[in-house]
């Protein structure tokens, strides 16, 4: 009896730290409920962000033709280099990029975040869901 | 056979969470995956997915779809008679990507054996240098002093650097071989004036044993803005 009253004692205990956490910060609950990384972010929280963002397309130029995000870079992995040059101008300190691909499925927005870190950008993320949740996100009600 | 009750729930969630099944395929497939190291340089790279009819029936292949531009399937006839032998090949092509990319062809059969079966091509890309950061800025009124770009060649027996050209007038761009590593080299960019806004592109020549160059092109901007500096983080180049 005594050891079973030291169990609850002990996960209430354990428990208080995560819960204050999860008042806190609610954001942070349901992101780790979906899984997400910490680069990666959902339509919902970019809608939320004050700081200005750029979008960077990972996709083909079809799917970009199809529709794409408005004001959305498409960035080229045939001819990168060339094509980051698009993106220097238009990004400056401060802004935020964030990449996306087709679907939760594609790879291809956090392989391409992941470059443009290595190219020297900073605060880059890539969308959760991609053009698929954003199109979701954005579909007139 | 009797189950327990916790059993019987756990195959209703097993079954309801399974995919739904495809049809069968007709076809039997000898690789379903394919990886290849694409060689240094290499502009394609091509992949073969072997197949059998091994149904009754001639099968039709009526669609092969790839998920990127860059992978091109290519068939060979679209009928296949019973025990007739087939390949899909797959050209890709390397353009500026880098590691290992993942690309998935799906292969669909008309009716009656209607059908869809995913093929994996898996390339892995060398790198070769590195390069970071790949811009330099400098915001109007700074003092036009150097910035320097790091370019480490990570497989000198198959580019060593050749040259470095600035493609704006306002920008001259040197590099000088690390000391102690030939294949480290500091590219020193220096504006004339930061007076107007510009934006420049520092085009830098590598090249291969056999002649052939691979440029790489940074770029330089004087512009308005509060007073940044790339981070530079570990990672390869486009």
């Amino acid at each position: 009896m005594r050891t079973l009253r030291e169990m609850f004692l002990l996960a209430g205990v354990a428990a208080l730290p995560a819960g204050l956490a999860v008042a806190l910060h609610p954001e942070l609950a349901d992101r780790r409920r979906a899984g997400l990384p910490d680069d990666a972010v959902r339509p919902v929280e970019v809608n939320a962000w004050e700081t200005p963002v750029l979008w960077v397309d990972a996709r083909d130029a079809a799917a970009f033709a199809r529709g794409h995000i408005p004001g959305a870079l498409r960035l080229d992995e045939d001819t990168f280099s060339e094509s980051l040059g698009a993106l220097v101008t238009a990004w400056s300190p401060g802004m935020r990029i964030v990449v996306y691909c087709d679907t939760t499925a594609c790879s291809r927005s956090r392989e391409l975040a992941q470059r443009l870190r290595d190219a020297g950008f900073e605060d880059v993320h890539h969308l959760h869901g991609g053009w698929e949740a954003w199109s979701r996100a954005h579909a007139p009600r | 056979m009797r189950l327990s009750v916790p059993s019987f729930f756990a195959l209703i969630l097993i079954a309801l969470g399974a995919p739904a099944p495809l049809g069968a395929s007709p076809l039997h497939w000898q690789e379903t995956e394919v990886t290849i190291d694409a060689p240094p340089l290499a502009e394609t790279v091509e992949a073969a997915f072997r197949f059998t009819n091994t149904s009754t029936r001639p099968v039709t292949i009526s669609e092969v779809h790839s998920s990127c531009g860059c992978t091109v399937p290519q068939l060979e006839q679209k009928i296949y008679v019973p025990g007739e032998s087939g390949t899909i090949r797959a050209v890709f092509t390397i353009g500026e990507r880098l590691g290992l990319q993942e690309k998935a062809i799906m292969v669909t059969t008309a009716a009656p054996d209607a059908s869809s079966v995913p093929l994996t091509l898996r390339v892995r890309i060398p790198t070769l240098y590195e390069v970071k950061p790949f811009f330099v800025i400098w915001n109007l009124g700074d003092a036009p002093v150097a910035k320097t770009v790091d370019l480490r060649l990570l497989a000198p027996e198959v580019l060593k650097f050749d040259s470095i050209t600035s493609r704006h007038t306002n920008f001259t761009a040197v590099a000088t071989p690390a000391v102690d590593d030939p294949n480290r080299l500091s590219l020193e960019i220096t504006p004339q004036v930061t007076t107007d806004a510009t934006n420049g592109a520092i085009e830098v020549a590598l090249k291969a044993q056999d002649g052939r160059t691979r440029v790489v092109t940074l770029y330089a901007l004087v512009r308005e803005g509060r007073p940044t500096t790339p981070r530079s983080t570990p990672g390869g180049p486009p």
